[in-house]
């Protein structure tokens, strides 16, 4: 390795593997670095400080700190599917390849033809989006501020990536892997306890990484501990209730395509950690100091300089100044002329004398201003001079050529997770710092996160943060956002004097690192001027996530197969092999149709509809709902349920019922078998069958615990094949049951049971949903696939032709047969599908009855289940459900008088036909009316259902 | 045709599931032969009015099976004949002997003034048979149970939701072998979660 390439890095020191040199890109250019190194460090150690762009004013950015609270150096890692934007290159591992690109410019980085914002910068002050696109309509300038505006590109391919989540258990979950919580971890597991320690780098050790403390012993204790297992480049992200803590793991890094091949390799981890007690080991976060032009690349957190100093060798520049408020930074002093630097000025905004390490300092010859702070930065793409002016506005050095500038404004502890807890903070004036105050029951806070410790504290000489009002630049709060102390200033102009409202008119604390970096300073500007207290502004509220986390890890790996929950019919395999289109009906995935070679679903639909009337269907209703309920009071438990009497229900009978609600409005309806005295077997629609168990199991505990009854939920027990058609007597004679299929013995809407091939019990119900003789063939699920195969052998002597749900739905239009849910919607009453009649025949009480004598649910013009035939339609022409029914003539905007809830071509009647509700639609039949959709107005008939076989003779064939 | 051509084979839900891409080397965890994982017999049994039942008029055998309903935390003690409490009234009792749980419900149906009912669901669940040291870390990854401390013991059961889908965890030895008692219809992309998903 040449080491002349990595101008920055020192010859020795460092964490790094000097042995592994590591090959990259950052915007096309190649690049050298080692193992260990971040993307960041690799980057300064080449001497790039030019690394991205601001959102809004695309101001030059460099790396502003060495952590997550990064919020400048952001890029696009990757190419393809696993490309990711906005990745902190202060946590990006480096390795082999890794193809890094900077956002947010265009041309180039360095030429960045959008920087024309910033030029007019006084054009767009906090509140412009609000006060200006708004007129005449946001659409008119959304294009082009999406265009110049955001953050990043979306990959273009699907992720192939694998994500997971764990669950995990503990005793003591300890947040944090620096000294105190290595420390905390090993205490708590000597008593016995099994620890989780989460760590956000890559190694434990935290601040002593780069510090020069010697942490050795105690790492090697934590792990050799059994009690103590550890999760590095983990970060805990987000607290809930009942200690339930999210942390999100990273595996893989975001790398090349080759470093992550292999198909079982997992990008990202999410645990969630259920822990007995949480011990909070953060640490705190070095905070900027603002000052005019304190943006520029070039600028520092000190902590920042001092991690690549010690931690990666990377000297970050060879002329650097420093500004402080506080003892901190003053070790970094000694190190870098230790290095190799020049320590040009040390500016502290304190007094002379509140210091011994500045004054000691002086002492090794660094020159100290006091009272002083920048007045002023240059440099276009970095910094290259800064002046210097005292607190009272003299100026002590006009210009200062550096090449680098270390800032501390002091340390923020990382609280996020103790205040998602509901931990309670203090402002501490002498760290200038909210710090934990209350601190929930079962957590526990420990080192810098209680407040960081600055050595020579006393309260004469507190640690502040200078804010000065200044004319000679920008002063920035938030680099990511763009927002300036002037920006404050408007805000509270604009009497926006809440820090939420503040955050939310300007943006401030709004970028990716959620004002890790900005909310302290702009909470004290806003004090400032509203001349109030720290304490009294408050904070905003911290939300999860304390650090992005990406989708991917969120999902989970729900995709593709494992995207939604999907039931399958027992006779799946089989439905397979007969070239089922499956679409999705709820959460069951069903055969919508069986097209053939060449044919489409529409094709087959109209083909299997011909065919289930001309001679005999098949069709796979094992999703149907099927409910068991047993027990001397069975009978007057469902007749409670149904508008339909259920007591007079015979044993060997069936009986179709509809459910209501509280309301009185429709929610189910299905089948009441009796199969002995006590037991009846009730059948469902598919998407509700696990709605109305349950439903039933809360009436049945909490409102009549005192009926002797069972219920037993049977769905998926029992697989059905049911036959349809003309010839469906013919194909279950010679399938061979014991079952007495005379049509007087065994007539429509009966059911028996009996046995095939000997004991193999069925359970055969006579009923039919398209019109036509049929038999719903049950049969435990296990027998289902080969109960579909003899069917389908015995059969075809008869043609028989299996049949998809999109199929029957034609059927059942043709015969008026209503579809609850489809047919029906959040209104519909008894009344209104023609049931009111029957009703009022029934003398007991049943759920939602005294809701139907509510004055809405009782009048005249309410909306009427009806049949639309269009006759004048072709079949090449297209009805769609859905479509509004308007008066004919009309043209939209027009009242709507209902709309179609069913509609196909029948191929039985060779029309369009459907189902609708319509207004007063019983007093219309015969009307002409239009149909609406998209613009286009189509004539129809109101009609009164069924389209086929009005007599019903063929049910009973 | 004649009736004696028709073949009546019972089929497992998990039928063709490795031809159709599961892969088992890729999970520390197994799924034993197919076969096992179709002859475990359920019946679902149920207590009518829980008011109506009296311990003390129940035979030895019954009033085990019921104490061990109501403990709520363990199957009974016959690991052959496991009775699961998923309900204060409700139980389920597998065998892998079909004769041999009909044999006990029979039983449990003439004991007099104990309106128990059963239903056999034999069809109805799929039993996936999960060994080896990494099933307790495979199932972590989609259930928020604590497998160690609610499933710690062998016959100790806990109804939670693997994978969003509603499961029955029975650990039946102390070397990480686990049962799970799932609705057929969502056994198949079960299997897809336990086995796909890295």
């Amino acid at each position: 390795m040449n080491r002349l390439n990595q101008c920055a890095r020192l010859p020795q020191g460092g964490l790094i593997d000097r042995n592994q040199t590591i090959t990259f890109q950052f915007d096309g250019k190649c690049y050298q670095g080692y193992k260990g190194d971040t993307l960041a460090s690799a980057l300064l150690a080449n001497g790039v400080h030019l690394v991205g762009r601001s959102m809004k004013l695309h101001r030059p950015r460099g790396v502003l700190s060495a952590g997550a609270e990064e919020c400048n150096a952001l890029m696009h890692i990757g190419e393809g599917g696993r490309s990711e934007p906005n990745v902190r290159a202060t946590l990006q591992p480096l390795c082999e390849g890794i193809k890094a690109v900077s956002q947010n410019n265009w041309p180039a980085l360095g030429f960045d033809i959008h920087a024309i914002l910033d030029w007019t910068a006084g054009l767009w002050p906090a509140g412009f989006y609000n006060k200006t696109f708004i007129w005449p309509s946001w659409r008119w300038y959304e294009g082009v501020v999406r265009a110049v505006a955001g953050l990043g590109r979306l990959p273009d391919e699907d992720d192939p990536d694998h994500y997971t989540q764990q669950t995990y258990h503990c005793d003591v979950l300890v947040c944090g892997g620096g000294r105190a919580g290595m420390q905390v971890a090993m205490d708590t597991a000597q008593s016995g306890k099994k620890v989780l320690l989460v760590e956000q780098d890559g190694e434990l050790g935290g601040s002593a990484l780069w510090d020069g403390s010697d942490i050795t012993p105690l790492r090697q204790a934590v792990k050799q501990s059994h009690n103590i297992k550890v999760l590095c480049n983990a970060t805990a992200v987000a607290y809930f209730d009942h200690h339930w803590v999210t942390v999100s793991e990273r595996l893989t890094p975001s790398c090349t395509n080759d470093a992550r091949s292999e198909a079982l390799s997992v990008r990202e981890r999410l645990w969630k950690i259920k822990a007995n007690h949480i011990a909070l080991a953060t640490g705190a976060i070095e905070q900027p100091i603002v000052f005019p032009n304190n943006d520029r690349p070039g600028i520092m957190l000190a902590s920042a300089v001092r991690q690549y100093l010690n931690r990666y060798a990377v000297l970050v520049g060879r002329k650097i100044a420093l500004v402080t408020n506080n003892d901190s930074i003053y070790d970094l002093a000694y190190e870098l002329r230790k290095a190799g630097a020049v320590v040009l000025c040390i500016i502290d905004s304190r007094t002379a004398g509140s210091s011994l390490a500045a004054e000691k300092a002086v002492q090794q010859g660094f020159t100290v201003y006091y009272r002083a702070l920048p007045r002023n930065t240059r440099g276009r793409l970095r910094i290259n001079s800064l002046s210097v002016e005292s607190l009272d506005g003299q100026l002590i050095e006009a210009r200062v050529p550096c090449d680098a500038l270390a800032m501390s404004g002091a340390w923020q502890p990382a609280v996020h997770l103790f205040s998602q807890a509901r931990g309670s903070l203090r402002y501490d004036e002498s760290t200038a710092a909210f710090v934990p105050d209350r601190i929930p029951d079962n957590m526990s806070v420990t080192g810098d996160a209680l407040g960081f410790d600055y050595g020579q504290l006393t309260e004469e000489h507190p640690v502040f943060r200078y804010i000065p009002k200044h004319q000679l630049g920008r002063q920035w709060v938030d680099f990511q956002h763009d927002v300036t102390l002037k920006d404050i200033d408007i805000a509270v102009q604009e009497e926006f004097v809440s820090i939420e409202h503040l955050k939310r008119y300007t943006t401030a604390g709004m970028s990716v690192d959620q004002g890790k970096t900005s909310n302290i300073n702009a909470l004290t500007a806003l004090a400032e001027r509203l001349q109030k207290p720290i304490p009294e502004i408050g904070t905003t509220t911290f939300r999860p996530f304390y650090m992005p986390v990406t989708l991917g890890s969120l999902n989970g790996g729900r995709k593709g197969e494992r995207y939604a929950l999907a039931r399958t019919s027992p006779l799946h395999n089989q439905l397979e092999k007969a070239g089922a289109e499956f679409w999705d009906y709820g959460h069951w995935r069903r055969p919508a149709a069986f097209p053939r070679a060449g044919e489409s679903v529409e094709n087959a639909m109209q083909r299997e509809a011909l065919a289930v009337r001309q001679s005999v269907g098949i069709y796979d209703g094992s999703p149907l709902g099927k409910i068991e309920v047993r027990g001397p009071d069975a009978a007057e438990f469902l007749n409670r349920f149904y508008i339909n009497n259920i007591l007079t229900l015979k044993v060997g009978k069936a009986r179709y019922g509809i459910m209501l609600n509280e309301k009185g409005i429709v929610i189910d309806d299905g089948i009441v078998c009796c199969l002995e005295p006590g037991f009846y077997l009730v059948h469902t629609t598919s998407g509700n069958a696990d709605t109305i168990y349950a439903w039933m199991e809360e009436w049945q505990q909490c409102e009549w615990p005192n009926l002797d009854v069972v219920i037993c939920a049977v769905t998926t027990q029992w697989a059905n094949c049911t036959l349809q058609g003309p010839n469906a007597r013919r194909v279950l004679e010679k399938l061979g049951t014991t079952l007495d299929l005379d049509n007087v013995r065994f007539p429509h809407m009966s059911i028996q049971s009996g046995f095939v091939n000997g004991d193999i019990p069925v359970r055969v119900m006579r009923a039919s949903f398209t019109g036509e003789l049929g038999y719903e063939v049950n049969i435990p699920a296990n027998y289902g696939d080969a109960l579909w195969q003899n069917l389908l052998e015995v059969g075809a002597e008869w043609d028989i032709t299996p049949y998809g749900v999109e199929s029957l739905m034609i059927l059942r239009t043709e015969k008026g047969y209503l579809h609850v849910g489809a047919d029906t919607d959040g209104t519909t009453v008894p009344d209104d599908i023609g049931w009111g009649g029957p009703i009022k025949n029934k003398k007991a009480d049943f759920i939602g009855r005294r809701s139907l004598a509510l004055q809405d649910n009782t009048k005249s013009d309410r909306f009427h289940f009806v049949g639309i035939e269009c006759p004048s339609l072709t079949r090449s022409e297209s009805v769609l459900s859905g479509s509004h029914i308007i008066g004919i003539g009309e043209q939209a905007p027009a009242a709507s008088q209902g709309y179609l809830t069913s509609a196909f071509y029948s191929p039985n009647i060779n029309q369009w036909i459907g189902l609708g509700l319509v207004r007063g639609g019983r007093e219309r039949i015969g009307e002409t009316v239009g149909l609406f959709h998209n613009g286009s107005v189509q004539p129809a008939k109101i009609v009164e259902p069924p389209f086929f076989d009005k007599e019903g003779g063929r049910l009973h064939v | 045709m004649s009736k004696a051509a028709l073949i009546w084979n019972p089929v497992s839900p998990f039928e063709g599931r490795e031809q159709r891409g599961c892969n088992l080397t890729r999970m520390s965890a197994r799924v034993r032969s197919p076969g096992e994982m179709m002859i475990h017999h359920v019946h679902q049994g149920k207590i009518a009015k829980e008011a109506e039942y009296n311990e003390k008029n129940c035979s030895t055998e019954v009033a085990a099976i019921v104490k061990s309903v109501h403990a709520g935390e363990k199957t009974s003690a016959d690991t052959d004949f496991p009775v699961f409490c998923i309900s204060p009234r409700e139980c389920l009792m597998v065998s892998k002997s079909v004769h041999s749980l009909q044999e006990k419900v029979s039983r449990l149906n003439d004991v007099s003034d104990f309106p128990y009912y059963t239903t056999d669901l034999s069809d109805r669940y799929a039993v996936i048979k999960l060994s080896g040291p990494g099933v307790a870390s495979a199932l972590a990854r989609g259930t928020a149970v604590d497998l160690e401390g609610l499933c710690r013991d062998v016959g100790s059961y806990v109804q939670t939701r693997l994978f969003n889908r509603a499961v029955i965890i029975h650990r039946v030895s102390m070397v990480g072998d686990f049962d799970i008692y799932v609705d057929r219809s969502l056994s198949v992309q079960l299997m897809i979660w336990l086995f796909d998903a890295p």
